[in-house]
């Protein structure tokens, strides 16, 4: 995993689980709606929350093509890595 | 498997929310529309408190003996496209109007407030550019992202700061950035710190869109909306509307100091792939421009009741979505049930009102939406207020704010 990757999921995790406590530690492939059961307020909540955290605005479109945690991670580093390349 | 398991959870929902021989708080059938402020409902007369008729100009005489005097000159609808058969006199003199208004050179008419939206916003903003809009946005401007080829931002809602940082992580790309917001949010009836988001985006060289779809026609000198009254119009690039609200028709605008916005008239395809509005509509929502231009005592009577509901929300207390009076009320309930229980027992008292829920209101948040309009009479604001204390007195005493 390269340091941004590592970062990323650091902060997600962490902005996932100021909306939702319980979720400390969920497997990566864990679908964020219909299997946590993250409501559309709550998620972007926890965008927001990223965003701050890593310094980087999520574009809605990257929301949309993520459904688990992983995925999440994974677009997010893309929007990283090309300004950090 | 079926495509209508999906619908499943909203089905229970709606059941909810009212099904069957219970009334249903949405889409409740009103019989018969009796005036702008009054109509049948299940047999009962009721004061209507949940439209969204502000200046009441729907049963205004001039507006309607104007529509009727276009159906008979000019027909019922004008089957086609602005860009084809559907390109009236009408449409260009109300487009021309309303920018004259602003005294700005562009104005296009789209056929609804929804349009307007969606085809300003998915044409303006394409492929390399980013709209940055507020996250507590009308449905019609996330719909506008979606139909847009450009990358969509949101900011906390009404927070300059959160969009200043957003603006700034854009860079020299602000330039090709437009930021939406509204200027009175109608769920809880808040302002947007206009002039605060005038200077952030002006600061990054970005673009500032406003809607007023709920505050064109009541707030300003001449009824233009909040960014007048702030004097802000001279920093605002684009304003959109819509005619389903003061001005008491179907349709909507959007209006800017650029010249340049005549051109999306050739892109926008919410503007192209449909009918034109119907002659009957353009000529009352012209009529209703002038009685919007000219409205100071349609406005003045509106603020008035404005003012007295607001005060007797307070006394009773309530808790309101705002703390700054405005033409909507929401009463904010934490729990579901307590909000159906107010919106049933209003209609009992014969006062109509709007129930909205979750996910169609910010977290966690009931909301019974009172609306007011210039057309209530004194009499009428009394009634919604005695039924309103009424509930009050048998709500727990825990349930007040």
């Amino acid at each position: 995993m390269t340091d941004t990757a590592s970062t990323v999921e650091k902060a997600v995790r962490a902005a996932l689980e100021s909306v939702r406590p319980d979720a400390a530690g969920i497997d990566g492939g864990t679908d964020l709606t219909s299997e946590l059961g993250l409501d559309s307020l709550q998620v972007m909540d926890m965008v927001m929350e990223i965003e701050d955290l890593l310094d980087v605005s999520v574009p809605v479109e990257t929301l949309a093509d993520a459904r688990t945690l992983d995925q999440l991670c994974a677009g997010i580093v893309r929007l990283k890595e090309p300004k950090s390349a | 498997m079926s495509l209508f398991d999906k619908f499943k959870a909203l089905a229970e929902l709606k059941k909810a929310l009212g099904d069957g021989e219970q009334l249903s708080s949405v889409a409740t059938p009103m019989d018969e529309v009796l005036s702008a402020t009054s109509a049948i409902i299940q047999g009962r007369k009721v004061v209507l408190a949940g439209t969204n008729n502000y200046l009441g100009l729907t049963f205004d005489a001039r507006c309607r003996a104007a529509a009727i005097a276009a159906i008979e000159s000019t027909g019922t609808g004008t089957t086609g496209s602005r860009m084809a058969s559907g390109n009236y006199v009408g449409h260009r003199d109300l487009e021309q109007a309303l920018a004259g208004a602003f005294g700005w050179p562009s104005g296009i008419v789209f056929s609804t407030g929804y349009q307007a939206n969606l085809g300003a916003l998915s044409a303006l903003a394409s492929t390399g550019d980013t709209l940055v809009i507020d996250a507590d946005s009308h449905a019609s401007i996330h719909d506008a992202c979606r139909l847009s080829q450009a990358t969509t931002i949101r900011f906390r809602h009404n927070d300059p700061e959160n969009l200043d940082r957003r603006l700034a992580r854009l860079g020299p790309e602000a330039s090709r950035a437009l930021v939406v917001v509204e200027s009175l949010y109608s769920t809880l009836g808040d302002r947007a710190p206009l002039a605060e988001i005038t200077e952030i985006t002006k600061r990054y060289g970005a673009w500032l869109i406003v809607d007023e779809a709920h505050s064109f026609g009541l707030f300003g000198e001449r009824g233009l909306g909040i960014c007048e009254e702030l004097g802000l119009l001279d920093k605002v690039d684009f304003i959109v509307g819509t005619f389903s609200k003061s001005l008491g028709g179907v349709g909507g605008f959007c209006v800017s100091r650029h010249p340049e916005l005549e051109l999306i008239r050739m892109a926008s395809r919410p503007y192209i792939f449909t009918a034109s509005p119907p002659p009957g509509v353009i000529a009352a929502t012209r009529c209703a421009l002038d009685c919007v231009l000219e409205g100071h005592d349609l406005r003045a009577k509106l603020w008035r009741h404005v003012a007295r509901l607001y005060a007797e929300l307070e006394r009773l207390g309530y808790r309101v979505g705002t703390k700054t009076p405005g033409p909507v009320a929401a009463l904010v309930f934490s729990e579901r049930e307590e909000a159906k229980a107010q919106w049933q027992g209003l209609l009992d008292a014969g006062v109509y009102t709007n129930l909205m829920i979750p996910p169609a209101t910010p977290i966690g948040t009931n909301i019974v939406r009172i609306s007011l309009s210039a057309a209530h009479s004194d009499e009428e604001i009394s009634h919604i207020i005695d039924a309103l204390e009424q509930l009050a007195k048998k709500r727990p005493a825990t349930a007040a704010a």
